[in-house]
């Protein structure tokens, strides 16, 4: 866990100026670590991607919304106005 | 600097303030510059998800100069597309603003295993890493006792997930799209 938590604040750069170096001579030297460091770095990676795909179907349902709804009417038809030659 | 105080709005009402104070000026813009509804669409889209990234106090209204911000972003975002080298007027705008382009991402295939094999650490993950929320909101959220119940119920989650990822991207060859 202590691991875990330092090597997030490395990735998150939160560790002191000595921790940071402590960390990067112990990466040279510990293989796993090194390992764990490299997958923990992708897993931050895989949660922005999960985050933002979530995000963007939550934007195109409020899209759907905006063009489709009967109060959001007045809104849609400026929209396609301009598009229209 | 993240503020981490609750939202006081949900994202879908973030998102149709955007689209009711911010489309029609992105939409015009594009239009001018010979898009498509569509293009105008997608355009919009990805800068909300850019200002949604960037912005300082999560779940905020979006305000005039906000909006602004956003359509700054979809110009930046269409210059880039059709590679024109317009200058960017009043803006300051970060130059590695890109969702698609020079970020590392991984697999699909390796998200879709994840989702299936530990959707609800996701969430929590994703909740303090890219909605920024606190630990206080997090434990709330999820059910936890407290902030500390929370806290290592995150390296359990970053833990799992890792070993997922390794395990994952060492049986297939498709790390990186």
């Amino acid at each position: 866990m202590f691991e875990t938590q330092q090597i997030e604040l490395y990735l998150l750069n939160k560790l002191s100026p000595e921790e940071q170096l402590l960390m990067e001579a112990n990466v040279l030297i510990n293989e796993d670590l090194k390992r764990k460091l490299f997958f923990q770095k992708q897993t931050q990676i895989l949660v922005r991607d999960f985050g933002r795909k979530k995000l963007k179907a939550e934007i195109e349902a409020v899209h759907i919304k905006m063009f489709s709804e009967k109060q959001f009417q007045t809104f849609s038809q400026k929209i396609l106005n301009i598009f229209k030659k | 600097m993240i503020n981490e105080q609750k939202s006081a709005q949900t994202n879908e009402e973030l998102f149709v303030h955007a689209y009711k104070t911010t489309f029609q000026k992105v939409a015009t813009f594009i239009k001018k510059m010979g898009g498509t509804f569509e293009e105008a669409k997608d355009i919009f889209q990805d800068s909300l998800v850019i200002y949604y990234e960037k912005r300082i106090i999560p779940g905020r209204a979006v305000q005039d100069s906000e909006s602004n911000y956003i359509t700054g972003i979809a110009k930046h975002l269409w210059y880039k597309k059709y590679r024109e080298d317009k200058p960017l007027r009043s803006l300051n705008i970060l130059p590695e603003l890109s969702l698609e382009e020079d970020e590392p991402k991984i697999s699909e295939n390796i998200l879709r295993f994840v989702e299936r094999s530990g959707k609800k650490c996701l969430e929590l993950l994703q909740c303090f890493y890219y909605d920024k929320l606190s630990m206080k909101d997090i434990a709330e959220r999820f059910g936890f006792s407290g902030e500390r119940s929370a806290t290592t119920q995150k390296y359990k989650c970053i833990e799992k997930i890792r070993d997922a990822v390794k395990e994952r991207s060492l049986t297939k060859e498709d790390f990186y799209v």
